[in-house]
């Protein structure tokens, strides 16, 4: 790894020579891009690829680098639209705009909009089925179920060729997803055991070479550490309000705890109040983890049981930028999984990829992994609360708060666009979620614990959402009715 | 005295020509020789036949029926390397279960040995235990979703 980064790096040094020495030719602002982008320096690869777009402002390749790199990050987006439209205007069938202004269009309601992009995209790419997933997604909201359900049909047939026949391939498991969707829940989950195991018996194939050689101690220390008890899983929706004014109904509660990036906030507000502190922490984003390496350090010190559970793609970057040190080494405190694909569910080969659609699935698939009696979520509403963005807290619990690092966080449009991103992971989160921890039960011979979601009116409906008082008296029962 | 010369070369036997005669000579000589050979190839007998070329569509035909079993030998190949994969997992998942029993025959043996069947009774307890409680959840967890129109796991 450090030869190739040490190459990435002197490719980057090469580009902003060249870069410097033409600074009116926008190919090597592009090229300079590019190099930032293979180091993962994000301005650099942003800044370099607005310079192209300044020098010349119908390059297209030039336009499709700086929006779809814009796209990713923050309140990247706004700036991203007006790129994507006028690279439509230049390319009209371009496959990058057509993808990324699907979202657009589904995001302003204008979903025929989206199918027709979608179904462009499909004429010039056939065959691929999150495409075809997508069209269906468009037509559902549209109301016509059929044609969604039938595009879904279309998207779980996609899954599989004479290439690549059902289990084998890189779409494969995917083909539940669809086909519950498409509306077979039987049929998907015969599929599920298909694909996961073999005569009763799970497949899961830890010798991947990209994961760690302590792979399977690590699942049994996350075992040892939960021992079976229920994992609370803490989120930042408005709803958590109601849990930290209510926070010493848990105090007598047999628990596990886990939250997600901002967990200072989850310590602060609501554990330490009560003697506790957080156990396992999942974060899936560079930015979180490099905001929060002070507050990482002191948490795994004080707290001999924690374990930060986080994507290999993270120990990349660490090693590419040097650190956080607590990535790099070997420890007893570390739990990696892998996550860089939204189509690839947890299969044979890769049982431990849970796909990036929020961070919450990743979270839930390990409290799966970890072998806990039962999941309740907390604090995942999975949309605003009431009518009025510019209401504090309608996003997110203390939204304004410094722990969750977020530029422009406060910005009216910033919050409608983070609004807007919270009902698509809401939506995609409930087509996938079910299969995700499905599978990685299936595949790891684990029971597949009951999970409710403590929000009544959450937008994430995979799970059965209750009251807090009903969670307590639940959560209180020890196998007598409660 | 050039005639004298001239007189004494043609007494030892040599022949004066002038150089005009002499180039329109080499220039004869030069024909003679090109027809002699042309005469002698056209005597020579022809060469062995070549085979007859194939018919252009015949060619295609068979390239392209190598192209298919080409690709049928990929694709084959591709799907024995996904089936290996996928036996491989099988193995190592078997192993797994081997490993487990292993375990739990050891302990049982152990427990045979010291003739003392305490501990594997708390073992089958201990196990009951999670197992009512297992199915005390699933019982609160069905309650909680009947009826509510949505289909949960």
């Amino acid at each position: 790894v450090a030869t190739a980064l040490e190459q990435a790096l002197e490719r980057r040094a090469a580009a902003q020579a060249a870069a410097e020495q033409q600074p009116d030719n926008p190919a090597a602002w592009i090229a300079l891009s590019h190099a930032c982008q293979a180091v993962s320096d994000y301005e650099g690869t942003v800044s370099s690829a607005r310079r192209a777009v300044q020098l010349q402002p119908d390059n297209v390749d030039a336009l499709r680098h700086l929006a779809s790199n814009l796209f990713q990050v923050g309140p990247g987006p706004i700036e991203a639209r007006p790129l994507f439209e006028r690279l439509l205007k230049l390319v009209p069938r371009d496959p990058v705009a057509l993808h990324y202004l699907y979202y657009y269009a589904m995001f302003d309601g204008d979903y025929r909009r989206a199918a027709e992009l979608s179904e462009t995209l499909d004429q010039d790419h056939p065959g691929d089925p999150s495409t075809a997933a997508r069209i269906a997604r468009a037509y559902g909201l549209m109301g016509h179920s059929v044609a969604a359900a039938e595009y879904f049909s279309r998207a779980a047939d996609r899954c599989a060729n004479e290439h690549h026949p059902f289990p084998h391939g890189p779409y494969a498991s995917l083909k539940p997803v669809f086909t519950a969707l498409a509306g077979h829940p039987d049929l998907s989950e015969q599929l599920s055991l298909q694909l996961c195991q073999d005569s009763g018996i799970g497949l899961a194939n830890l010798s991947n070479p990209k994961y760690p050689d302590d792979c399977a101690a690590s699942i049994k220390r996350l075992q040892e550490r939960v021992a079976g008890r229920d994992v609370y899983l803490f989120g930042f929706g408005p709803s958590l309000s109601e849990v930290v004014a209510r926070k010493f109904d848990l105090v007598p509660l047999d628990f596990a705890s886990m939250t997600l990036s901002s967990f200072p906030l989850i310590d602060d507000d609501l554990l330490r109040p009560i003697g506790r502190r957080i156990e396992f922490v999942c974060l899936t984003h560079w930015s979180m983890v490099s905001s929060l390496a002070a507050e990482i350090r002191e948490w795994m010190l004080a707290v001999p049981s924690s374990i930060l559970i986080v994507p290999l793609v993270l120990r990349e970057y660490a090693m590419r930028s040097g650190g956080p040190e607590f990535l790099v080494g070997r420890s007893d405190h570390l739990f990696w999984f892998d996550a860089f694909n939204d189509h690839l569910l947890p299969s044979p080969g890769d049982p431990l990829h849970f796909p990036p659609i929020n961070t919450v699935i990743c979270a839930l698939a390990v409290a799966v992994l970890a072998r806990s009696r039962r999941i309740f979520l907390f604090g995942f509403d999975g949309q605003m609360k009431g009518k009025d963005l510019e209401q504090a807290e309608s996003l997110y619990y203390r939204d304004g708060h410094k722990a969750y690092f977020a530029p422009r966080r406060t910005e009216i449009e910033v919050r409608r666009m983070n609004m807007l991103w919270l009902w698509w992971d809401s939506m995609r989160f409930n087509e996938t979620a079910p299969v995700v921890l499905r599978h990685t039960a299936l595949l790891f011979d684990l029971p597949l614990p009951p999970i409710y979601n403590v929000c009544i009116d959450s937008a994430l409906n995979s799970f059965p959402r209750i009251t807090f008082d009903r969670f307590l008296e639940i959560a209180a029962s020890q196998g007598t009715e409660p | 005295v050039k005639q004298i010369i001239l007189k004494m070369l043609v007494r030892f036997g040599y022949v004066l020509l002038r150089a005009d005669a002499w180039q329109d000579m080499q220039r004869r000589l030069r024909a003679v020789e090109v027809m002699k050979s042309k005469n002698e190839s056209e005597k020579m007998p022809p060469p062995p036949p070549t085979p007859t070329p194939a018919p252009a569509p015949q060619l295609e035909g068979e390239l392209t029926e190598c192209r298919n079993q080409l690709a049928a030998c990929a694709s084959e190949r591709h799907l024995l390397n996904v089936q290996m994969g996928r036996a491989q997992a099988s193995v190592n998942a078997l192993q797994r279960e081997r490993t487990r029993l292993q375990g739990e025959l050891a302990a049982s043996r152990e427990q045979l040995d010291g003739a003392d069947p305490t501990g594997r009774i708390q073992e089958l307890e201990a196990e009951k235990r999670r197992l009512q409680q297992r199915l005390f959840d699933l019982e609160v967890y069905l309650k909680e979703t009947r009826g509510r129109g949505a289909s949960y796991l």
